[in-house]
């Protein structure tokens, strides 16, 4: 032990005689009594209750660290087996699939889920003998609006009944909601909107993978499922559109494929499978717009030609001619040309109409060519006779069979009247009964070498069957 | 009076002498008597071992008595009843600076002493050198105190301070040397 003197002090001041608080003193023997049993009291087996009573002790203590090991560990050892319980009961949650689910559970849960499915964006493939046929993809916004675009389709496939012409051109689409559809085939570059006289059946019907069956039904008949009598099979799972899936079979009659996430169904055997598939998409409202795209025309006002387009230099024909010889439309070249293509059999194409165009044949625009075109024409005597009452006096092309000329500038309907430039372009085509009004303006322009002005009336075109197609075509 | 030894109580007076355990406990009176005689040196050892800290000396007072009447075989007659109560103290002390070593070692009993102790106030106005002292071994880092109180304080030989703090001689040595740095330091500081 040193001698420094420092550490003497040290020593003596270690070295007191304090006197403790009174009522900390007392309370400690009392305490200490109270164990050794001079009070008649049994106190060995309760020394843990007292040692807690004892008030000064509690006060600062961290109780953690003053517990007993054996009580940490303890409460350790619980906390463990909690968390171990608690893993146990997440982990068995998330595999419950692969655990409880038959393929009847399966099959089950999927169909509860069509009459309302949620919103999604499918693509599928469609195949046939094992070549894709088309691609398809559908959007649905989880109510009343489905749009089905059609992407891409063979060559070969055939339309049949239910691969209507509409949907073999890519860029085509289908809008429908409750009460009505639109069609846009992109071949025909027409837009076909129709309200729908009476409610239809629910936009899930018309999806490309659902649990109906493929035989027709007459609403409001609920639409025919799918059941298994014997009991569906469950098969391996597999991937769908990159996403897991479920496979469930009923004999060899249904082969079905089902998204784990989200029960829809996204296959059906070898013909038809997602390739891609978002669900609780949010559509871009303008999707389903029922509004017709800019470079489409009404089928329902289809356009005068199909071929011909102002500008451009029109195709060349050549006909007979009534009375005998033949007619060669380049022979007009190098001057203006007016062509009336009528039918004896259309009314609105005769009476006013025809003595108009022979008013202009007769006055005569100098420079201009006026030629008719008799389409379809009957014999020769009909044709005379419906020229006779209006005066006659200008070239008649018999346009028969199938009609040559109105095939080839694709007219839509009769009445047409074709004007042409002198250099053989189009100026001008229009459908309708002639006007003494409009032609005398059409005419004035085209000698003048002007755009030509809009009739100022437009007339209905002729119903008569002319090889456009009129009125819509449905299918899914 | 003799230099204390290490293995007596320092401080105690012959008068003061007791009988043995026996007498101690025959009775509610004597052990009220041995009770009032001994607990003053006992809570004495423990305050300035605690840094003055009165409510952890009570603590400590308490765990002492309590122990030694659970377990009076302890008492291996040797010595007379007071020192081996001391004894039993200083297990407790030593369970006590261990602690406050692991929560050191986490940072917390440094700041929260070093809060609590106000040394401005303690310097103009302790003119009690134990006060004093007492107060310096409290700013000490608690292995440091725990070093000098047993070495200088009890008179523990370095070896046994190793043992009871369950350290190497080395460490003890180096620990000490440091601990008197320290005490040297602060205690200086006040101009003696």
């Amino acid at each position: 032990m040193t001698d420094d003197p420092v550490f003497g002090n040290l020593r003596r001041a270690l070295d007191q005689r304090i006197e403790p608080e009174p009522t900390f003193a007392d309370g400690l023997f009392e305490e200490l009594v109270e164990e050794l049993g001079y009070r008649g009291e049994t106190s060995r087996g309760r020394h843990e209750r007292r040692a807690l009573s004892f008030p000064i002790v509690k006060v600062r203590r961290d109780t953690w660290s003053r517990a007993p090991r054996l009580a940490r560990l303890a409460v350790v050892a619980a906390v463990l087996t909690a968390v171990a319980l608690g893993v146990a009961l997440v982990g068995g949650y998330l595999l419950r699939d692969t655990i409880i689910l038959t393929a009847d559970q399966i099959v089950q849960r999927s169909q509860a889920l069509y009459p309302n499915p949620p919103a999604f964006d499918m693509t599928v493939e469609l195949r046939t003998t094992g070549a894709i046929s088309a691609v398809k993809r559908f959007r649905y916004d989880g109510a009343t609006q489905l749009r089905t675009d059609f992407l891409a389709g063979s060559a070969d496939a055939t339309p049949g009944p239910d691969q209507p012409d509409w949907a073999q051109v890519p860029g085509s689409f289908r809008i429908d909601t409750a009460t009505q559809t639109a069609i846009y085939d992109a071949g025909a570059r027409s837009w076909n909107l129709q309200n729908l006289p009476a409610p239809r059946p629910p936009l899930f019907t018309m999806f490309p993978l659902n649990w109906i069956a493929a035989k027709p039904f007459r609403p409001p008949e609920p639409p025919p499922g799918y059941d298994c009598p014997s009991g569906w099979q469950r098969n391996g799972d597999g991937l769908v559109a990159d996403r897991p899936a479920y496979h469930v079979s009923c004999g060899s009659t249904a082969d079905f494929w089902i998204d784990r996430a989200t029960l829809l169904v996204v296959g059906s055997g070898d013909s038809i499978a997602a390739t891609r598939l978002s669900v609780d998409s949010i559509h871009d409202p303008a999707i389903f717009a029922l509004a017709s795209p800019a470079e489409a025309r009404d089928a329902n006002n289809p356009p005068a030609s199909t071929v011909l387009e102002v500008g451009q230099v029109a195709p060349d024909w050549t006909d007979p001619l009534q009375g005998g010889g033949t007619f060669d439309s380049r022979t007009l070249r190098g001057s203006a040309a007016a062509f009336y293509f009528w039918a004896e059999w259309c009314e609105p194409c005769i009476h006013e109409s025809l003595d108009t165009f022979a008013m202009a044949a007769r006055v005569g625009h100098p420079g201009i060519r006026l030629v008719s075109v008799a389409y379809q024409p009957g014999n020769e005597s009909a044709i005379e006779e419906a020229i006779g009452a209006s005066g006659g006096g200008f070239t008649v092309v018999r346009d028969q069979g199938n009609g040559t000329a109105f095939q080839a500038w694709g007219l839509t309907a009769v009445p047409a009247l074709v004007l042409l430039r002198p250099d053989g372009s189009v100026a001008d085509v229009r459908v309708g009964p002639l006007t003494a009004l409009d032609l005398n303006a059409a005419l004035t322009a085209l000698a003048a070498g002007l755009p030509i002005p809009a009739p100022a009336v437009t007339e209905s075109p002729c119903t008569c069957p002319s090889g456009a197609t009129a009125g819509p075509t449905f299918g899914p | 009076m003799s230099q204390p030894t290490a293995t007596e109580d320092v401080g105690m007076t012959p008068p003061d002498r007791l009988r043995s355990l026996a007498d101690v406990f025959r009775s509610e009176a004597e052990f009220r008597a041995f009770y009032d005689l001994v607990l003053p040196r006992v809570y004495g050892y423990l305050v300035p071992r605690c840094g003055g800290d009165r409510t952890i000396a009570e603590e400590l007072t308490q765990e002492t008595f309590v122990a030694a009447i659970r377990d009076p075989h302890s008492f291996d007659g040797r010595a007379d009843p007071t020192t081996w109560l001391i004894g039993i103290a200083r297990h407790k002390l030593l369970d006590h600076y261990r602690r406050r070593e692991r929560e050191e070692r986490r940072h917390f009993r440094l700041v929260v002493r070093e809060l609590t102790m106000d040394p401005d106030a303690n310097a103009w106005h302790s003119t009690d050198e134990r006060a004093e002292i007492t107060r310096i071994l409290a700013s000490m880092p608690t292995m440091q105190q725990a070093v000098l109180v047993l070495h200088y304080g009890d008179g523990i030989p370095i070896r046994e301070v190793a043992a009871r703090l369950s350290k190497s001689e080395m460490a003890i040595e180096s620990l000490m040397s440091r601990a008197r740095e320290t005490f040297r330091k602060a205690y200086g500081s006040q101009g003696r």
